[in-house]
Order: structure tokens, then C-alpha cells, then sequence
């Protein structure tokens, strides 16, 4: 099922912009899993492009551009490998099949684009001090319109640096996607689908770096412990990557993502209280040495 | 210091959202923020210096220097520049303005990364990927949410912040600031164990082992080996927490990164299910 023009434009354009409103107003046309869920709406599979979309964000939770750091585009390369992934499917497959074939591609094609696009953007940041440089000659002359037009002249290599490879793999991408599925053999993409699964250990891996696990790890056991032994907090997911031995029967009782989020805010607002409270008598005390 | 230079409420919700916009969209290695910053303030700098050619070159080339912290954060530190800036718009008062941005960009990213950017991560980020690998839509639209909450509410309040209190808030929030990320990561901490649990696949396979024949019949006796029902007897979700303690571990050593780490996760999945430990 190769894309229309139409399609491929607006796949590319939302990835154009996704990229600009990151940097700006970062409403979310960025966010990897909603720009898949375009992608797999536009393409007619939005359940391919989430479940493409949530595999590839679990890689890079909590991970950001800090201190202007390139990190894996899975945005892009999520687009794409929706796109193209969808047109692999055929109609009227079941939901477990679509589940499948989006986290096999995501571990595969989305993984190895997503490294590739880093290039990419440190390109685009390097294209920019171009501008930079014409905005220091506006400075020296005082034209200010000069200065903001070279700000704003930014978004080109920002905007290209995502549209134009999202562009050139939906417009010639889809025989390569089905040429090489044709080859690979079957052990191989039976890795990939258990990498999938594997994979958001990575994700939990980057936010643990930069949270306090060592200051307090009793907080990272205590969440553990609610998923791991009071409810299957997803017994759907191992249902839809029918992981047969990990769907147990505790899965009835459902403590839900969100409910252990609830429990983890119940504990940081009494964290925050208590903390207020201590810087307040410290400087209360200091006051006192006074 | 005259009236005529006060900023009304109009202007200043305009500069607000010119920083939203201008602050990175020319991002470049050089000055990073930089050239953000000197065009968010191309209005103030010729309400305050406009009538004045040599202040005004001044003022222009004192922004034009390297910026770089959290646009969230960003918001507070052009509230201040601007607060200070009013009040003495002299070459003094911009070169106080000047060192403040400068001392605090660090300071505030460290804090505004933390915030807005790992917690977010990690609460709003694991909500919406586990669901969205369900084929919900629900989690990411409570990220959307947020997002929205951030963009309308919270930015806006950072700037006025920033702006009415000028640089007293930094010692006035310091202690807060601090209870907000030790908050932070509390929650951040509490969803990432349970996401361990429930997020990572690690599905051991079972084995099928002929261990005799039945003497009077002469079938084979097979016994099956269930990896993972004697790997949870031990702990559930035991592997997916070990190999989470030692992809945190590798990633602290200095040879390691995320973008390797992924694709030897990648080689060690296919591995494991070529010799048959996974299925």
C-alpha cells in the first residue's frame, strides 16, 4: 500500500513544525507518540502508531536535549517507521497482529532511524550559527529587524532537519521496508519483538540516572513493589504481546499506572510539606543566631 | 528614572511570550539562547534606550552573549532582566542585568531540568506509553494536558514572578525550590519502580525434557521446565529488575551511553531468544 502525495506532505509538514513547536511553545506536536498517532490516523492504522509510538518513547523517558545534548530522534523515525510499517499490514488484521508487527518495527527500523536522525540534529545546530554569525553583523549596524529575521531564519535548518527525512523515506522508503521484511528471517524478527519488550528497561535506566536513587531508593522499591507484587499494573499489554506466563491472575486487580502515580503524588506532597517546614526553621534558626 | 519608561502589562505579556517563541528557534553551538535572547528584547531595548544611539548599541551588544537554560526557567530570569532594567536603565543597571543572567542560567537549568524535564518524563511519559502500547490515546492526552497547563498557566506566572519580585525571589525561593525537586523526585522515583515491573518484557521460555518411559505403557515421560514460574517463586518480575540495576549501572561508567546501551539490549534480546532462554 505505497502513500499518496497528499499523505506524505502532511506526515512531513507535522514533523516540519513538531520539531519548531518543541523549541517554542512545546504544546506537543513533538511528542513521539502523539506525532505517531497522527502519522497512523493519516495512514489509517492510529493503533500502529501508538503502539509504535509507546515502544520507541519508553526508550527515552525523562531523556531531553539539556545543556543543547543531541539525543536519538525516535520522533521522526516513529513517523516513519509508522508509516511505512502500517503499509506492511494487511487489512482487517487483529489487534494482536498490528501489536506485533508495530513493536518488531519499532525495536528494528524505529531503533536504528531514531540513531541515524542524531546526525542530523547536531547538523541543524550547526547550520544556525550561519545566522548567528549575520545576526553579529545587524548587532554592529543596529538593524534590528536584521537581528530577528536571523532568529527566526533558524527554523529552516531546525524545521528541514526533520521534514525532509520523514519526506524521502515515505516517498521511497515503502519497497526497501518490504524488500528487506522479504529477507529477514524469522528468528531474527522474533528478536526484535522480545527487544521490544526489553527495551523500556533503557528508558528507566536514563530516568534513574538523574533521579535520587541513591538518596532514596525506598521509593523506587515501594513502586516496584505495588506493580511487581499488589497488581499487574498492564495486563492488556502482555496480553496484546501475548506473553502468556507474565499475564497472571493478580492482573484482575489492576492497580493501574495511573493509581500508583496517585500514590507516588500522595508521598511527594507530604515529601514537600516536610521539606518546607525544614528550610522554614532553618532559617528561623539562623535569625535566632542573629 | 521616569514614568514614560514603564512597561505596561500589554508589553510585558508581550515580551513574556516573544522569549516563549524567539528563545530557541535560532539555537545554534555558538550562543545557544543567545541570539533568542537578544531578539526577545529588541522591544524593551528601544522602549528603554530608543532615544539614546549609543546606550541603545550598548544594550544590543550586551545581549548578543552566549544564554542557555530551561525556557521555563528562562521566563523568570527575563521577568528580572526586564524589572532591572526599567529601573535603571543606565550602564549600570544593564550591566547588573547582564551578570544576573549570566549567574543564574546555570543554577535555574539545573533545577528547570529536573522539573520540566526528567519528572515530566517520567510520570507523564510512562503514562502515555503505557497505554499507548495498549492502543490507548488517554495517557498522552493528560501529557497534552499538561503541556497546555505549562504553556498557559505555568510560564506566564514564572515570568511575573520573575519580573514583581526580581532577584530577592532567589533567595525567597531557594528553600522551596529545593522542597519542589526533592517532591519531584520522590514521585518520579515511585512510578519508574512500578514501571519496571509492569513495562519490562522479560518472558523466559519453557522447556520440554523427556525424562524416562513408563514401563507399562512405553509412552515417553516429559517433564516441562517453566523458567519463569521458578524465576517468580524467587521474586516476580525478578529479571526485569536485575537487568534494570544493571543498565543503570553501566550507564554511570564513562564508556557507556543511552544510544549504545539500546542496541545492546537489542543484540542481547536476539541472543537470548536464538539460545532459547526467551520465548
Amino acid at each position: 500500500m505505497a502513500l499518496n502525495m497528499f499523505q506524505i506532505i502532511l506526515i512531513s509538514a507535522w514533523a516540519f513544525w513538531g520539531i519548531i513547536d518543541a523549541l517554542s511553545y512545546g504544546i506537543g506536536f513533538n511528542n513521539c507518540i502523539m506525532a505517531c498517532l497522527f502519522t497512523g490516523i493519516v495512514v489509517g492504522n492510529p493503533s500502529y502508531g501508538l503502539v509504535v509510538g509507546g515502544t520507541l518513547q519508553m526508550t527515552q523517558l525523562g531523556a531531553g536535549t539539556y545543556g543543547g545534548a543531541s539525543i536519538p530522534n525516535i520522533t521522526s523515525s516513529g513517523m516513519i517507521t509508522t508509516a511505512l510499517g502500517a503499509g506492511t499490514i494487511a487489512s482487517g488484521a487483529s489487534i494482536s497482529e498490528i501489536s506485533t508487527s508495530a513493536v518488531t518495527m519499532a525495536a528494528s527500523v524505529g531503533i536504528a532511524l531514531a540513531s541515524l536522525f542524531t546526525q542530523l540534529d547536531i547538523l541543524a545546530r550547526f547550520c544556525n550559527t550561519f545566522f548567528q554569525h549575520k545576526a553579529d553583523g545587524c548587532v554592529e549596524r543596529g538593524d534590528e529587524k536584521g537581528i530577528q529575521r536571523n532568529n527566526v531564519l533558524g527554523i529552516i535548518p531546525w524545521g528541514l532537519s526533520r521534514g525532509l527525512p520523514v519526506f524521502f523515506l515515505l516517498a521511497f522508503g515503502q519497497g526497501l521496508v518490504d524488500s528487506i521484511l522479504g529477507v529477514v528471517p524469522t528468528w531474527l524478527l522474533d528478536g526484535f519483538k522480545i527487544a521490544g519488550g526489553l527495551l523500556p528497561v533503557v528508558g528507566f535506566a536514563i530516568l534513574m540516572r538523574y533521579l535520587p536513587v541513591k538518596k532514596t531508593p525506598q521509593y523506587l522499591i515501594l513502586g516496584f513493589v505495588l506493580a511487581a507484587y499488589v497488581g499487574q499494573l498492564s495486563p492488556l499489554t502482555s496480553a496484546v504481546l501475548k506473553d502468556s506466563a507474565l499475564t497472571t491472575s493478580a492482573g484482575s486487580i489492576g492497580l493501574t499506572t495511573l493509581g500508583v502515580s496517585l500514590i507516588g503524588l500522595v508521598l511527594a506532597l507530604s515529601t514537600y510539606q516536610r521539606a518546607v517546614k525544614e528550610s522554614e526553621t532553618k532559617t528561623g534558626g539562623n535569625d535566632i543566631d542573629d | 528614572m521616569t514614568e514614560v519608561n514603564k512597561f505596561t502589562k500589554k508589553e510585558l505579556r508581550s515580551l513574556n511570550w516573544r522569549w516563549i517563541w524567539h528563545s530557541q528557534i535560532g539555537w545554534n553551538y555558538e550562543r545557544m539562547q543567545g541570539l533568542g535572547y537578544l531578539t526577545t528584547m529588541l522591544p524593551a531595548i528601544d522602549k528603554l534606550y530608543g532615544d539614546n544611539p549609543e546606550m541603545k548599541k550598548k544594550a544590543l551588544e550586551t545581549h548578543s552573549v552566549f544564554f542557555n537554560t530551561t525556557p521555563q526557567m528562562g521566563d523568570i530570569i527575563v521577568g528580572m532582566d526586564l524589572a532591572i532594567e526599567e529601573q535603571d536603565p543606565t550602564e549600570s543597571g544593564l550591566a547588573v542585568a547582564a551578570s544576573i543572567k549570566t549567574a543564574l542560567m546555570g543554577p535555574f537549568a539545573g533545577i528547570g531540568d529536573t522539573i520540566f524535564g526528567v519528572i515530566t518524563g517520567a510520570v507523564f511519559g510512562s503514562i502515555a506509553a503505557s497505554m499507548a502500547v495498549q492502543g490507548n490515546a488517554f495517557g498522552t492526552g493528560i501529557w497534552l494536558v499538561w503541556n497546555l497547563l505549562v504553556l498557559f498557566l505555568i510560564r506566564p506566572k514564572l515570568f511575573d514572578l520573575g519580573y514583581t519580585q526580581g532577584v530577592k525571589l532567589v533567595t525567597s525561593m531557594s528553600g522551596k525550590m529545593q522542597a519542589l525537586t526533592d517532591a519531584a523526585g520522590v514521585l518520579g522515583l515511585t512510578v519508574t519502580g512500578a514501571m519496571i515491573a509492569s513495562m519490562v518484557k522479560f518472558p523466559l521460555a519453557s522447556y520440554k525434557a523427556q525424562v524416562g518411559v513408563d514401563q507399562s505403557t512405553g509412552n515417553p515421560i516429559v517433564v516441562t521446565y517453566n523458567l519463569q514460574s521458578y524465576a517468580d517463586q524467587i521474586m516476580p518480575k525478578l529479571f526485569p529488575a536485575l537487568l534494570a540495576w544493571l543498565c543503570y549501572w553501566m550507564l554511570g561508567k564513562k564508556w557507556m551511553n543511552s544510544n549504545k546501551l539500546i542496541w545492546i539490549i537489542i543484540v542481547l534480546a536476539i541472543l537470548l531468544r536464538v539460545i532459547g532462554v526467551l520465548a
